[in-house]
């Protein structure tokens, strides 16, 4: 079977071959140094309900159990390479970990590898969240995931051709959907300055701009330009109120 | 006259602890939960024991008779312990019936209860008809004589057991971590039952790991695969489902082996059922102030003395299932030694 990956047959990309393996123990000790990683994995038998269990084990190359066992073999070849490719078929359902006789919990591995994919600017990671740069843009900037003004024809060609009309006035058909919506096509929902503020010092606390930053600068641009804008309104208005 | 003991639980161990105490001519006194002595082999009518492949009338009966027979031994059947005051070699128990005991020792015998499989709902067990307990398909061997679909009524043309159904399962809590120790063998001796009576059924048992330990590994392993041709796949079932198509069950698991997710038709599914403390072991290990395991709450004995019958009170005794999953011959086996530790407790001497 091509390119199958099941069990020991992962095979080591080129790239992952070529990196100093001092390079791949560490961000692999950076994943098990996160405080979730010793209430996610624990003794696995191998009995493989979790891969059972698993949506993505139905369409791809993706087995929870894979993760758990490298990870007690602690092979740092192997979790290194997965996380450029093989970890990103995992859906983050998690009933691997609900189901799991013995409380592992592999998709929570992954969510963990993932992070520090992203935070160490993997190329796989910026190829991955390429096409969702407009949503992430959306939430960065507003917490909504979706809008009104996200609906553009160029970008949903399978929707038809009544797009085109859907996009029109979008305005006015928001106003006469006979509930509150916010009276915005650029949200969802309403977003109060107070809650822009929140959110973005979550963003700052937490390092989610510098790992935008390393993923993707020209979107950390965009955003960052928005954000300073609704600090500089914020402080505007605070400084009204004082007076 | 020395003041007599008390045996809580008619089952094998209790039998075994009654037994042996009337034949040595020490005062008995048999109390039983139910209306009947045996414990869960004979009141749940066991089809075929593990490992001497003999019937419960066989291992049990003759005990049930010596008991029955025995002039020292007092068996009070529908009763209960409510309340224990004093010590050793000074109980005073009140029973459910209003009557009390003076009592210079106790044997606690009080056993398990069969896991029960609603708990793990992904099986479907109490949803599908055609998914039951291995429970249950031993009473239909012994009650019916006959392998049946529930659904139908008829003949089975693949069956599947699921191993380790409440056992070894920390989704389930702390309470069922342990192995329930007899499920791997009484698989092997089940499916090679039905491979022997019904040779066009096919019969596969889900496993994690086999665990016929001892002496059990050929009769309970290699046998069924060897002589009666029971086909053994290595994976815990993860869900089973119910195909409308063709009204058979969908039982989902990894082959570990080859490593290949699989999701195979079935007619008949039989889940091997876990052992808990039964709530005779918990309401008798609370009203005497037993020690009990703080995770699955079986009966611990002391960490005072070598001996696993002596509980953590002195001039009490446990012995069997109330401990935690055991086989029914050392469960009588441990019967037995608790009769022994109480002549020594009570420094009895034996006439010869």
């Amino acid at each position: 079977m091509d390119g199958h990956k099941y069990g020991y047959n992962i095979p080591i990309s080129d790239k992952t071959k070529s990196v100093p393996f001092d390079e791949k123990r560490r961000i692999v000790e950076e994943v098990k140094a996160d405080f979730r990683f010793k209430e996610y994995l624990f003794g696995c038998l191998n009995c493989g309900v979790c891969t059972a269990s698993c949506p993505s084990n139905r369409f791809f190359d993706y087995s929870p159990r894979e993760i758990v066992q490298r990870f007690l073999e602690e092979d740092i070849e192997v979790l290194y390479d997965m996380m450029h490719e093989y970890i990103w078929a995992c859906s983050q359902c998690f009933t691997c970990w609900i189901r799991c006789p013995f409380v592992n919990n592999p998709g929570g591995l992954v969510a963990i590898m993932r992070e520090v994919a992203v935070r160490n600017a993997f190329e796989a990671t910026k190829d991955l969240l390429k096409p969702y740069g407009r949503v992430l843009l959306k939430v960065m900037t507003t917490g909504n995931q979706l809008s009104a003004d996200m609906l553009q024809p160029d970008f949903f060609p399978d929707w038809g051709p009544k797009m085109q009309d859907n996009m029109e006035n979008l305005r006015a058909k928001r106003m006469a959907i006979p509930f509150d919506v916010g009276k915005s096509v650029k949200t969802a929902w309403e977003v109060s300055l107070e809650t822009a503020m929140e959110m973005y010092t979550i963003w700052r606390e937490t390092g989610i701009f510098e790992m935008l930053e390393k993923i993707d600068p020209n979107l950390y641009n965009v955003i960052m330009d928005i954000v300073e804008e609704n600090e500089e309104r914020y402080e505007e208005l605070y400084e009204e109120e004082e007076e | 006259m020395a003041k007599s003991v008390l045996v809580i639980g008619g089952g094998p161990a209790g039998l075994s602890a009654a037994r042996a105490l009337g034949k040595l001519g020490v005062p008995t006194v048999l109390v039983e939960k139910e209306n009947k002595l045996g414990g869960r082999p004979v009141l749940e009518s066991y089809h075929t024991l593990i490992p001497r492949k003999m019937t419960p009338s066989q291992v049990l009966g003759p005990y049930i008779e010596d008991v029955q027979s025995n002039g020292n031994v007092r068996i009070m059947l529908g009763t209960e312990i409510e309340a224990c005051e004093g010590e050793a070699g000074d109980f005073k128990v009140s029973l459910s019936n209003g009557e009390k005991l003076e009592v210079s020792a106790i044997v606690v015998a009080t056993g398990f209860q069969h896991f029960d499989s609603r708990r793990k709902g992904e099986l479907g067990y109490g949803i599908y008809p055609d998914v039951i307990t291995n429970l249950q398909l031993e009473q239909m061997f012994s009650k019916e004589g006959r392998l049946y679909r529930p659904s139908n009524g008829e003949l089975p043309k693949r069956v599947a057991f699921v191993f380790c159904v409440g056992s070894r399962d920390r989704q389930l809590g702390v309470t069922n971590v342990h192995c329930c120790r007899y499920g791997c063998a009484l698989s092997g001796l089940q499916a090679s039952e039905i491979r022997e009576k019904y040779p066009e059924v096919d019969v596969f048992c889900y496993y994690m790991d086999v665990r016929t330990y001892g002496t059990w590994e050929y009769p309970f392993y290699w046998a069924p695969q060897e002589e009666y041709g029971v086909r053994y796949v290595r994976g815990r079932i993860a869900e089973i489902t119910f195909n409308p198509a063709d009204g058979r069950l969908r039982v989902k698991h990894e082959d570990t082996i080859v490593q290949r997710p699989a999701e195979i038709p079935m007619d008949l599914v039989v889940l091997v059922l876990g052992m808990e403390p039964s709530p005779g072991t918990k309401k008798v290990a609370k009203i005497l102030g037993l020690k009990q395991d703080p995770d699955s709450r079986f009966i611990v004995p002391s960490d005072e003395s070598g001996s696993n019958i002596r509980s953590n009170k002195e001039g009490i005794f446990i012995a069997g299932a109330c401990k935690g999953p055991i086989d029914i011959e050392s469960s009588m086996a441990e019967g037995e030694a608790a009769a022994m530790e109480v002549l020594n407790f009570l420094g009895a001497k034996v006439t010869v």
